[in-house]
């Protein structure tokens, strides 16, 4: 057996770094605040001290203007998918092990592909049009090409002595051995697999429990671990963390087109087609935004889909700068199912489709929906709520509130009140007002308040 | 006429926006006729509030009482009508908060049952079943002492509130008052109270949605205003209950436990027995007149102050203390006593120091005495338990400390409440400094990513600077004891500490201090534990009785004083920082005096005051000093004309700017706490105007009043200096004449002080005292003083060893044989050691002498089949051929006691070819003034005091002693990387003598080389 074990020692920083330029000089470190380490570091970061396992304190002592994105190793096992993906268009036999290596048994596919070289120049071309950084090696297991990729062998080994050689030298770090493991068998002056290997099995046996054996045989290629080898998901999803807020629209297309070309190209594989791309938009306060790209017929084109994603920017505003966004795709269609059908159930489904997309499309997304209480004191926060807590105010609200405030010119007088709203200051939109259940002339009621200057206006009415 | 009573201030922790002090100057601008301070389940506030109209002659009556909430359906307000009230909300409170956990409190329909003496004012709901049921319950048991409180907080609930109370008043006959529920002074504490709601709920404001207070009614309203919310009636019935409540706090005497004092006798007759029996002990028979004045002139003070009790009290805890061996030494304004040192609380010779009674018990000033005793810090718990056992729990419990927002804590309260990310508030709280003199901390945000313009970033910034200062949550005091006569609970309520088996009392020491209560200090010292230690071994091995008054009853002693001027201070107490060790040579103590000096005068107080170089230089050059004043030359005469003690101040102000004691008083707690609330500026125009008309040029009173602000928080008072130099002479003596004694004495009683072990044992290597290291069948667990060859020696202990258990190993040692242990699986079928200590021994290479290298006995140990009866074969070794070298062994050493006595990392690598040009720390008093020098050591200290604007001071240490360089600012920043992240450093730049001989290096070029022993981890200390 022969296997490459490719590590993405900075995958999450790459998944950020796309369309940043390969000179930028802006350090950035992703960090990991539950154990204050920094986890990954660019070029700069690394060139101005920073290393891994630091300290937040310490690095932003050394580097001040350091970019820090928060760690998120949901966020790089979907990378790492995304990745595996990638490969599986080479090799079908492909091992995740997240949250960032993968390991690829090659002797099957060598066949097919005439050889070592050239099956190994395909799998590093898909790697470095992907842009991550990685560190590889092969060898007669995972477990065997895991450790010289760790400790950044950087080579294809295809003789057992070039690999046992090889391995000799690494340290027990880049093992898979637990850190108590590691620690003790330190504290006996054994530090690297040679020393280690030298140790008769039976007295490692005295000594550590089962899995260090096993893990021993399996590191020496004498039993093989059973893998649960890669299948791919039957539906799509993707993210991607920029390494700056993005607060235009025209600057969220290459990201956008990004995650379209991933699917894309997986969809393509699978002879499938979509309909519907939904990207949700992530802020750091605000909750997320769903922007869902919806066409009356599944597209195979990106081209298309890159004119439907402009036309939904333009008319798309944004709350606040995007840190995150991702792409899922889930209803996925055979590319022939959609001419074969003409007559069934799935026109209505379809149509009823194409109107919501077509109301949405002219009136905006934000003008199609259903009204929601908000959980906040003030009335024009509940027409845009999108969620509800459940509570409501203290108060009767209006059957209708207008979404554009009206003067009280009307003669009426009061029923009911006042009650003081003074909040909002959070958010900007201060309202100081008194409000009052007022009866018009003609016998209606109206939700009526009074502003901090003593001016009149009508909230709404009640039926 | 109005009177609010119910009302909470941010001792409602998380729920009121405003101080009790703000609340009643509010209610008092308002016109209110009374405020009633209503936390909940608490009296924290009602101190400060007190204080606060003394201090400023309000006129407002202050209704003492507190705010319950029952089981979410009832909530009703306590007031006090009188003293037996008072002591009845105490009682409740207590009753409440001891059932449940630290902060928390749960009351029972019982406590309320049984209510005697309160006014309740209930604050019903609007679910007319629950009002009711309440309704019946409060008719059938408190009908006579209730009232209901009505609300108009215009929140669409009004109308609905109000025809309930229509509805109770009317079925149950229950008077109605009025009551805003104030939880702030003013509406635009809104906002605040806001935050602290959303931190209290773990949430963002913006998510607090409608439980959010919807607008910022809930504070103190004008009077006209109220009259148009509430009928007259309502209104008035809140005056007629504040009338009704009479109790002030002023009436709270504190009684003392009169057990202290024999049958037969007087407090005043026992203590005079008490004093007259220690003058014999102290003083060898009738003291000098002067002496015997003041003891007269004191036991007079004291008895007029019916102070006798305090005394007696403090005498009783101190025998006891004497009675179990336990070392003490009283200090605090307490030095100051002559009655003190009779009854041997204090070990200050009067005739010593400058002593001034009224520094300690003024009349004027009518403040309680302040005596703080330190006891050794490994046995104070036995004196903690004394008190407890003899007082009962009932009458004892910790004065509390309150724990308040600061600014890191504040900064990452609100920024999480106003929705910023938490790794972003981390990021800058960790990267603020707010040392910098230059640019403010609002300032530096913008470096840090955040916009100043943005609204949220304004909003941050305000908010953060409104709610530093405020109270979080109460904590216990180091170790304030309140003791009293009869239950304490009647006195101050009393709740759960975090430590099991602890109480703490609601008020902390101010609070006591403003009421005149006493409280007895009972404090931990680890030097104390390393003297007494110290003693023990000399003792034991001299046959004599050394003592901190015998070694105080020699006199001046001119060799250890050397040693002193040298700077030979490390391990020793208070002078032993490299800040001091600097200033040493400079000073050149020669007497106890100058100790006293030594210590108080390298402090940020007078270096931030600019009072050390006009002290140094009229010392060393002997410049005369004019005085402005007789006056002023009596208060200055002993420092050289500079004030050095906080009490030099106080006396200032009062000789120089007419203060009176009680204004003397109050700039003293302005000074305490300039920082906080920047109440001292309020009285420069006092002292600069007091100044010029007693005729003192501008100048002069300019200068004092920065020297003052310069003094705030970290001014030291002189009779602290006073008992810290009698510990720090005692320590001195004792390591000039007992060096290897003294070592093992610290290095048993560690942690403790300023120096890690291995620092110490560095230290003594470098007074040439043999040090062993650990040995299974020679060491015990403290380390001991052997001798080896006639010649005193420290052998290490098993406590330096990570993972061993003392239990287990003085088991181990109690069954050694006379000739040791064997072999190591002898000790192993002792059984008495777990697996993980024959480890961490084998480790710390103590089984040396028995078997192999420390990995070969490891690798043995960890063999589990060789203790089972069929497999115990003993030839692992021949298999297994790892040794370590002397970096591993170093490393080892390191690893497992945190020190090696056999090799220094710098001793390991200076060979190496690229260190040819390294001067050692013993070579570097050869090289000459202003050369340029190439150093290479261990970072062990990195400072970075405040008051050296920017300059950090680094302690480099090789294998023959310690280097102090000095690091500008520009060279540590434009060399970060060494200066941030290196263990061994190598510093090329340049020697700086001064003519008192004090070397320091100041830093050119740094070079990292933890690379060259990249494995091994001497954490460095780092003060920031």
């Amino acid at each position: 057996m022969l296997w490459a074990y490719f590590h993405y020692y900075q995958l999450f920083l790459d998944n950020t770094e796309i369309t940043a330029p390969p000179t930028s000089s802006q350090a950035i470190v992703v960090y990991q605040a539950a154990n204050n380490r920094i986890m990954q570091a660019n070029q700069a970061a690394r060139e101005a001290g920073i290393t891994l396992g630091m300290g937040l304190a310490q690095a932003g002592a050394l580097c001040p203007q350091l970019t820090i994105l928060d760690y998120q190793q949901a966020d790089e096992t979907h990378r790492l998918t995304a990745l595996a993906n990638r490969l599986y268009q080479l090799v079908a036999d492909i091992v995740l092990l997240p949250p960032n290596g993968l390991a690829v048994r090659l002797d099957p596919s060598m066949k097919y592909y005439g050889g070592l070289s050239y099956l190994w120049q395909a799998l590093k071309n898909e790697m470095t049009a992907a842009h991550v950084h990685f560190s590889y090696a092969t060898g007669w297991s995972v477990e065997a090409a895991k450790v010289l990729a760790l400790n950044g062998a950087n080579q294809v080994f295809q003789h057992n002595s070039a690999i046992k050689q090889a391995l000799a030298k690494c340290p027990l770090e880049h093992t898979d051995l637990t850190q108590q493991q590691c620690f003790a068998l330190h504290r006996v002056g054994i530090r690297d697999i040679a020393t280690l290997l030298q140790m008769p099995v039976t007295e490692l046996g005295k000594r550590f429990d089962n899995s260090l054996i096993q893990y021993l045989c399996a590191l020496r290629a004498e039993v093989v671990p059973r893998y649960v080898y890669y299948h791919p998901e039957s539906h799509f999803f993707s993210s991607l963390t920029p390494s700056y807020e993005i607060s235009e629209n025209t600057r969220l297309l290459p990201w956008m087109a990004q995650l379209m070309e991933e699917f894309m190209t997986y969809a393509r594989l699978r002879n499938k087609l979509s309909a519907c791309l939904a990207f949700e938009l992530h802020f750091r306060d605000e909750q997320a935004l769903s922007v869902c790209i919806q066409s009356a017929t599944p597209l195979y084109k990106s081209a298309q889909w890159h004119s439907l994603m402009l036309l939904k920017l333009e008319t798309l505003t944004l709350p606040a700068p995007v840190i995150q966004l991702s792409l899922t795709v889930s209803e996925l269609e055979e590319l022939e199912e959609q001419t074969t059908d003409f007559f069934t159930n799935r026109v209505h489904v379809f149509a009823q489709k194409q109107l919501l997309s077509r109301l949405q499309t002219r009136l905006g997304c934000e003008a199609v929906g259903a009204p929601i209480n908000g959980n906040d004191h003030r009335l024009d926060q509940h027409q845009s709520a999108l969620s509800a807590s459940g509570a409501l105010p203290a108060y009767t609200l209006p059957s209708i509130c207008l979404s554009q405030l009206q003067p009280l010119c009307a003669a009426s007088h009061i029923e009911h009140g006042p009650i003081r709203l003074h909040t909002g200051w959070w958010d900007g939109n201060i309202q100081k007002r008194d409000y009052y259940i007022a009866r018009a002339s003609d016998g209606r009621r109206m939700h009526v308040f009074k502003d901090a200057e003593g001016n009149w206006f009508v909230q709404g009415w009640y039926c | 006429m109005f009177a609010e009573l119910v009302c909470q201030t941010n001792f409602s922790f998380l729920t009121g926006a405003s101080e009790p002090e703000e609340m009643v100057s509010t209610a008092a601008f308002l016109g209110y006729q009374a405020l009633a301070i209503t936390d909940e389940c608490s009296v924290a506030g009602v101190v400060r509030a007190y204080a606060e109209i003394r201090r400023n002659s309000l006129p407002i009556k202050l209704v003492v009482g507190s705010r319950f909430k029952l089981a979410d359906s009832l909530e009703v307000v306590l007031l006090c009508p009188d003293k037996p009230a008072y002591a009845e909300l105490c009682r409740i409170i207590t009753n409440a908060r001891r059932r449940s956990a630290k902060g928390e409190y749960q009351l029972a329909e019982w406590d309320l049952k049984s209510i005697r003496h309160c006014l309740i004012i209930w604050l019903p709901g609007t679910c007319r079943q629950t009002n009711t049921h309440w309704g019946q319950w409060l008719h059938r048991f408190l009908s006579s002492r209730s009232w209901i409180g009505a609300s108009r907080l215009l929140d669409g609930l009004d109308e609905q509130r109000f025809a309930e109370i229509q509805f109770l008043e009317q079925t149950f006959s229950m008077p109605v008052m009025a009551t805003s529920q104030a939880l702030f002074h003013h509406s635009d504490r809104l906002p605040v109270q806001h935050v602290l709601h959303a931190i209290r709920c773990n949430t963002t404001v913006a998510e607090l949605g409608l439980s959010s207070q919807a607008n910022a009614e809930r504070t103190l309203r004008p009077l006209n205003k109220l009259n148009k919310l509430y009928p007259r009636k309502w209104l008035e019935q809140s005056t007629v209950i504040a009338s009704r409540c009479q109790f002030c706090l002023s009436q709270l005497k504190y009684q003392y436990p009169a057990e202290i004092i024999p049958a037969g006798y007087s407090a005043r007759q026992f203590l005079r027995e008490c004093v007259e029996a220690g003058i014999l002990k102290r003083f060898g028979g009738e003291p000098e007149p002067a002496i015997r004045a003041i003891i007269e002139k004191e036991l007079s003070l004291i008895s007029e102050q019916h102070y006798e009790y305090f005394f007696l009290t403090i005498y009783d805890v101190v025998q006891f203390a004497r009675r179990q061996h336990i070392l003490y030494q009283g200090r605090g304004s307490a030095a100051n006593s002559v009655v003190c040192y009779c009854l041997e609380i204090t070990a200050v010779d009067p005739r010593q120091i400058n002593v001034l009674f009224e520094r300690f018990i003024s009349k004027e000033r009518d403040e309680p005495p302040d005596i703080d005793v330190d006891f050794e810090h490994e046995r104070r718990e036995e004196v903690i338990q004394y008190i407890y056992n003899k007082y009962g729990r009932e009458r004892t419990a910790l004065a509390a400390t309150v724990i308040s927002f600061r600014f890191k804590s504040a900064f990452k309260a609100v920024g999480k409440a106003l929705g910023f990310a938490e790794s972003q508030l981390d990021y800058i709280v960790k990267n603020i400094n707010r040392r910098d003199k230059v640019m403010p901390w609002k300032s530096q945000l913008a470096d840090l990513g955040l916009d100043p313009t943005v609204l949220k970033v304004k909003q941050l910034v305000y908010l953060v600077e409104q709610i530093v200062g405020f109270p979080r949550h109460l904590s216990q005091h180091v170790g304030g004891f309140v003791i009293s006569a009869g239950p304490l609970y009647e006195l101050v309520p009393v709740e759960n500490a975090a430590m099991a088996e602890r109480t703490v009392i609601q008020w902390d020491k101010d609070d006591l201090e403003t009421l005149g209560l006493l409280k007895v200090d009972v404090l931990a010292l680890g030097m104390l534990t390393a003297i007494r230690k110290t003693f023990d071994i000399v003792n034991q091995h001299m046959d004599s009785t050394l003592s901190i008054a015998h070694i105080t009853g020699l006199g001046d002693d001119r060799q250890v004083y050397d040693m002193i001027c040298a700077a030979d201070t490390v391990g020793v107490f208070q002078i032993e920082s490299r800040a001091q060790m600097g200033m040493l040579p400079r000073l050149k103590p020669r007497k106890y005096y100058d100790l006293v000096v030594q210590i108080a005068i390298v402090r940020p107080g007078p270096i931030q005051g600019d009072m050390v170089h006009p002290y140094l230089k009229r010392r060393q050059h002997g410049e005369t000093v004019n005085y402005p004043s007789a006056e002023v030359e009596k208060v200055l005469e002993r420092t050289m004309g500079v004030p050095i003690f906080q009490e030099q101040v106080i006396q200032l102000a009062m000789v120089a700017a007419g203060f009176t004691g009680g204004e003397a008083d109050q700039l003293r707690r302005a000074m305490a706490s300039w920082k906080k609330n920047g109440r001292l500026n309020l009285f420069k125009e006092k002292l600069v105007n007091g100044m010029l008309d007693k005729g003192y040029a501008p100048e002069f009173a300019n200068t004092l009043f920065d020297q003052i602000k310069g003094f705030s928080g970290y001014g030291f008072p002189e009779s602290h200096s006073a008992s810290f130099a009698v510990l720090a002479y005692v320590s001195c003596w004792l390591k000039f004449y007992f060096p290897v004694e003294f070592y093992v004495g610290l290095l048993n009683s560690w942690p403790m002080g300023f120096y890690t072990p291995s620092q110490l044992v560095q230290d003594a290597q470098q007074h040439d005292i043999a040090v062993l290291p650990v040995c299974i069948n020679a060491s015990t667990w403290d380390h001991q003083m052997v001798f080896v060859e006639h010649q005193k020696a420290i052998r290490l202990g098993f406590r330096l060893v990570k993972g061993v258990s003392e239990l287990n190993l003085n088991k181990l040692v109690s069954v050694r044989p006379a000739t040791g242990f064997s072999s190591v699986d002898e000790v192993k079928k002792q059984q008495l050691l777990r697996h993980n200590e024959i480890s961490a021994l084998a480790s710390a290479d103590a089984f040396k002498g028995l078997a192999g290298n420390r990995f070969q006995v490891r690798w043995n140990i960890m063999d589990g089949q060789s203790e089972l009866p069929l497999f115990g074969q003993d030839t692992q070794t021949e298999l297994f051929s790892l040794a370590p070298d002397n970096t591993e062994n170093l490393i080892e050493d390191y690893a497992s006691t945190g020190l090696s006595v056999s090799h220094h990392p710098i001793e390991l690598i200076y060979q190496q070819p690229q260190f040819r040009r390294i001067t050692l720390a013993k070579d570097l008093k050869q090289a000459p003034n202003q050369s340029v020098v190439h150093i290479l050591g261990c970072v062990t200290c990195r400072q970075a005091p405040g008051t050296a604007s920017g300059v950090t001071f680094l302690t480099l240490e090789d294998h023959t002693g310690n280097t102090n360089v000095v690091v500008w600012q520009s060279t540590a920043r434009h060399q970060q990387q060494a200066f941030l992240k290196a263990t061994i450093l190598q510093v090329d730049g340049i020697l700086e003598r001064s003519p008192e001989g004090v070397i320091h290096v100041i830093a050119g070029k740094l070079t990292d080389c933890t690379d060259i022993l990249e494995q091994l981890r001497v954490s460095a200390r780092d003060f920031h």
